[in-house]
């Protein structure tokens, strides 16, 4: 009976066990849901960012904000991320998840925490923006929502704590370690655990405020609290995409680490020190101290950039040896000319990985610096550069992962294929071109978070800009539609596959 | 080890990431420059 609920996958040979591809199948769809609506929040701030437009007044303006924030750095990832851990631990461990019903109640959890959020922004009830800081205070619904959305993903996290527990215990996986991706996947989850915990250390007490029980809430105590939650989020995303990186490798290409042990550690660098770099979210904050700021984002956060500099050198040189391996030994760049660049998952990861670190590794390092945060803090260099991290790194590599989920779990040919084949490079290219824009924007001081930087909503103190910044703003208006279009592109090639694809 | 042993086994990536270390130089450099012209030591 146990071995009527595995199917064996006719392309890789993996033991799939039947309910954990429903539950993927959920968390997946459920992933794309959200960043349609978070899509559509991004349209609809992008275009009142862009002065030449200016759609929206300023009370939509942060609420559309507070949603787009929140649906996208929350809800898609970590959607899309419960089902990259099952897919990590049960799929390609070939065990049976430890326990299918928790992951439904997981599921449950998160998806109503999700709705009543959005149902509380959208109703008015909190135009708090994504970080909610007090003073500013929501309807309790709002804290409510959060809060059971991070009580499911820490019920899914767990779920996948136990399945690998299980793998070993079963036997099903009987190589010394796990493969690197369930590796790196394990890595994000640890993380996520911390994550969640300062999470709940934050949102409980908010809730409570909120309510009248708690009277005050100090907002340094809550920025330092939330920034555990807030940082650690961003960073599990980082590992997350980074496994996913080596899985559409080795999938697209053959790819294998040229040293397995040095990624291994790579990911324990991140375990370890990412906690203390999220320390740069506080640079400019007057509480704390400097010695204690510039320990931890001067010295100790290197320790996980080393990290990602070591992946940055893993990742596309296993990628180099693989299609070396295939003949392409031509020159230096023969491997890359000829790398498979029709196909979406690998052009969308190849796209993920340039822009992660030319345009948001960099730039994350260099902002993180004491001395250089005072000028960037608050401008749009910060929004600019973590639209790179998430959204060009990030996001573009679940994209790209997603056309291999569509054949292998959904068991559906993709579907409008020459749209995807374009959709990573419209994409890649608006996403690339915003956040540039965005960070050079910002660099003439155009705050963020802001919606009238042109009259200040009629203050008489209003500022003139330099003429260059409305060049710049412009851009950042036509690539957002591209942005927008790669997205939508993403989210009906995934649907199509869905309901018309041809069953594999 | 022989000679073939001892070659590259992915020169290309080794100069992206020499080029991606020249651009994390550059921007650290025009980043503080930038900042030294707004912060005058006087």
């Amino acid at each position: 009976m146990a071995e009527q609920n595995f199917r064996t996958c006719s392309i890789t040979g993996l033991k799939v066990h039947l309910p954990v591809e429903r539950l993927i199948k959920a968390n997946t769809l459920t992933a794309l849901i959200f960043i349609a609506v978070g899509g559509a929040a991004a349209l609809l701030a992008a275009l009142t960012r862009w002065p030449a437009v200016h759609l929206l007044g300023p009370e939509w303006f942060y609420r559309i904000l507070t949603a787009h924030g929140f649906d996208m750095l929350i809800v898609w990832i970590i959607f899309f991320e419960i089902a990259a851990l099952y897919l990590g631990s049960a799929v390609l461990l070939g065990v049976r998840l430890a326990a299918p019903a928790v992951g439904w109640i997981a599921y449950i959890l998160m998806l109503g925490g999700a709705v009543l959020v959005n149902i509380m922004v959208l109703a008015g009830k909190a135009d708090v923006l994504f970080t909610s800081y007090p003073p500013l205070m929501a309807h309790p619904l709002f804290y409510l929502g959060v809060i059971l959305f991070a009580v499911g993903a820490l019920i899914g996290t767990i779920l996948f704590f136990a399945t690998l527990y299980m793998a070993r215990k079963e036997k099903t996986y009987t190589h010394e370690s796990f493969p690197l991706v369930t590796f790196g996947l394990f890595a994000a989850a640890s993380i996520s655990v911390t994550t969640l915990i300062h999470g709940a250390g934050i949102y409980i007490p908010t809730l409570l405020w909120s309510l009248g029980i708690i009277k005050n809430m100090d907002p340094s105590a809550y920025r330092l609290v939330w920034w555990g939650l807030g940082h650690s989020s961003q960073q599990l995303n980082v590992t997350a995409m980074i496994s996913i990186w080596y899985l559409v490798g080795a999938l697209s290409v053959g790819m294998k680490p040229i040293n397995e042990k040095f990624c291994r550690t790579a990911f324990v660098l991140y375990i370890l020190f990412i906690n203390v770099a999220s320390e740069h979210h506080l640079l400019v904050d007057p509480v704390f101290g400097s010695a204690h700021k510039i320990w931890n984002t001067g010295y100790i956060m290197h320790l996980a950039v080393l990290a990602s500099m070591i992946h940055a050198i893993a990742v596309p040189a296993g990628i180099e040896v693989a299609l070396r391996k295939k003949g392409y030994t031509k020159g230096l760049f023969e491997w890359f000319k000829m790398a498979p660049w029709g196909n979406p998952a690998f052009s969308a990861t190849m796209f993920s990985i340039f822009i992660f670190g030319f345009l948001a590794g960099i730039t994350g390092v260099t902002f993180g610096n004491a001395q250089i945060n005072i000028t960037a803090h608050n401008t749009w260099r910060i929004t600019g550069h973590f639209h790179a991290t998430v959204v060009g790194g990030t996001t573009l590599a679940f994209m790209g992962v997603t056309y291999y989920l569509l054949p292998l779990i959904f068991r559906r040919q993709v579907w409008a294929m020459p749209l995807a084949k374009i959709q990573p490079w419209i994409y890649g290219i608006g996403v690339a071109i915003l956040s540039s824009s965005m960070m050079l924007a910002g660099a003439y001081g155009i705050p963020r978070r802001h919606w009238d930087i042109a009259n200040f909503g009629g203050s008489p103190f209003a500022f003139a800009w330099d003429p260059t910044v409305y060049m710049w703003l412009g851009v950042f208006g036509i690539a957002a539609l591209m942005a927008v279009l790669g997205g939508i592109i993403y989210v009906v090639v995934a649907f199509g596959t869905v309901f018309f694809g041809k069953k594999v | 080890m022989s000679n073939e042993d001892r070659k590259l086994v992915a020169p290309g990536t080794l100069v992206l990431a020499i080029i991606f270390l020249i651009t994390f130089v550059a921007v650290y450099f025009l980043n503080l420059k930038y900042l030294s012209s707004i912060w005058e030591i006087r």
